[in-house]
């Protein structure tokens, strides 16, 4: 599992032990990963102050098979609306599980 | 206790009660699609807290209701800008191949999507840690 965000690296390193989030978490302030995914928030900006970020990611969660094929993904129309975790397992299983 | 005193409160007291089930809902990734009854209440708690200083306050019973209008005008703040919207045609779809990408990890030390073949990887993107 891979994360990608606009943190810096040491704000992720600061605040991963909160989670205890296993995975590889990526520091993407430039959106350099995101515009390569399409995935840069084009509607209305805001960030706290002191935040640098010109855009954000649109939340979104995929899953890619051994080749790099995309097999499922969860877009959010709203930054205050994900998709259930358990949507999440369910195309895991779904689409990992066969494999 | 002057009126506007015992408003600035209630309204005070009506903002953070809100907020505080909002947040509730949101860590258990359960806010409601429709988050229109939460703005009426918020901006309830910035109207009753507007009405506290019409009805004239003490000195301090005018701060709970500058609170609760700020918390009553920035969460349907929030909600406006909330939609989010991507560049059509430029967005990955379900089939593609995803590009090659390096980007710093948390621990500075650089990570190659090429590491990524033969594994089954789930990716999240998120906003930041805020």
């Amino acid at each position: 599992m891979i994360t990608v965000s606009t943190d810096l690296p040491e704000v992720i390193a600061e605040d991963r032990h909160l989670h205890g989030i296993q995975a590889r978490m990526l520091s993407d302030q430039q959106l350099i990963v995101t515009d390569a995914f399409g995935l840069r928030n084009t509607a209305y900006h805001s960030a706290p102050p002191g935040d640098d970020t010109k855009a954000l990611p649109v939340p979104a969660t995929l899953l890619v098979d051994t080749r790099g094929k995309v097999l499922w993904m969860d877009v959010s129309e709203d930054y205050q609306r994900r998709s259930d975790p358990s949507v999440v397992l369910a195309a895991m299983q779904q689409h990992f599980d066969t494999l | 206790m002057k009126t506007g005193t015992k408003l600035g409160i209630a309204a005070l007291a009506l903002a953070v009660g809100t907020v505080m089930l909002w947040f509730h809902l949101a860590r258990q990734v359960n806010l409601p699609d429709d988050r229109t009854l939460f703005v009426i209440v918020f901006l309830c708690a910035a109207a009753l807290g507007v009405t506290a200083y019409v009805k004239g306050t003490s000195i301090l019973g005018a701060i709970p209701p500058a609170f609760a209008m700020v918390i009553g005008l920035f969460l349907p703040f929030t909600i406006a800008i909330s939609p989010q919207e991507l560049e059509a045609g430029k967005v990955i779809q379900v089939g593609d191949t995803i590009p090659h990408f390096t980007a710093l990890d948390d621990q500075g030390a650089t990570f190659d999507s090429a590491s990524l073949n033969g594994h089954l990887v789930l990716i999240k993107f998120f906003r930041a840690h805020w």
